[in-house]
């Protein structure tokens, strides 16, 4: 798949000024009063955003980079929506899988793919699909 | 973002003339110089007015955004995009600061 460098350089514009938007969010955290410290969060928000931005520093596939773009602005619209900079996190009870203990790959592999696309970061250990 | 940097800003005010503040080009020079060696990434030794962040200290693109930031915070007026992708060395900063807030350039 060819990609001109007139395609990567945009991306990566579009990248730093996401990455500038989210500090600038920071900036202005309002918090929640009575609930959570708006230091607290803007601490979080920060550093939250500079590990996950440096941990996809040397993607190179302009695919996986535009749907991590995606999850960064799912997550600035859920921040912004619910004042809440957390992810919220899926919930799997122990008793919900056939067999007890670790899934399998298989039910593994469904479970990422029914991960919202705000969580992508946080699945682990598993492959990207490229188209 | 260091947190010295940080709570020293909120100790600055920014005026909103450049003659009623007294500001010249060796202070915001001094303010500029402060900022960056405040920036924990950035070692002082190596730091000159003419060093280029990512070339010779080392920076990638996400430090120079959080470099950028706290200049903007201590400045206290936001850099656009397109201003800050060019402002690669202390001197463009300080440049560039000058023109933004009318104060002579030699």
């Amino acid at each position: 798949m060819s990609v001109s460098a007139a395609s990567l350089s945009s991306q990566r514009q579009r990248v730093l000024s996401l990455y500038r938007q989210i500090l600038r969010l920071a900036r202005q955290w309002p918090g929640r009063p009575g609930v959570a410290d708006p230091a607290t969060e803007a601490a979080y928000i920060r550093t939250e955003a500079g590990t996950l931005f440096r941990q996809h520093k040397s993607l190179s596939d302009p695919a996986v980079i535009e749907s991590h773009i995606a999850e960064a602005e799912s997550r600035i619209n859920l921040a912004l929506h619910y004042n809440i900079p957390y992810p919220r996190m899926p919930n799997l009870p122990p008793g919900c899988l056939a067999t007890p203990g670790q899934p399998k790959r298989r039910t593994a592999r469904g479970m990422d793919d029914a991960l919202p696309a705000y969580m992508k970061s946080y699945k682990s250990g598993y492959a990207p699909k490229i188209k | 973002i260091s947190q010295h940097a940080i709570q020293r800003c909120s100790q600055w005010r920014c005026y909103a003339s450049a003659s009623s503040a007294g500001l010249s080009q060796d202070k915001i020079t001094e303010r500029v110089m402060t900022v960056i060696k405040l920036f924990e990434k950035i070692s002082a030794e190596k730091l000159t007015i003419e060093s280029h962040f990512m070339k010779e200290l080392g920076l990638d693109s996400l430090d120079h955004v959080e470099l950028l930031m706290a200049i903007e915070d201590e400045f206290g007026f936001e850099i656009p995009d397109q201003d800050a992708e060019k402002l690669n060395k202390p001197s463009d900063i300080i440049k560039y600061l000058c023109e933004k807030m009318e104060v002579d350039y030699k």
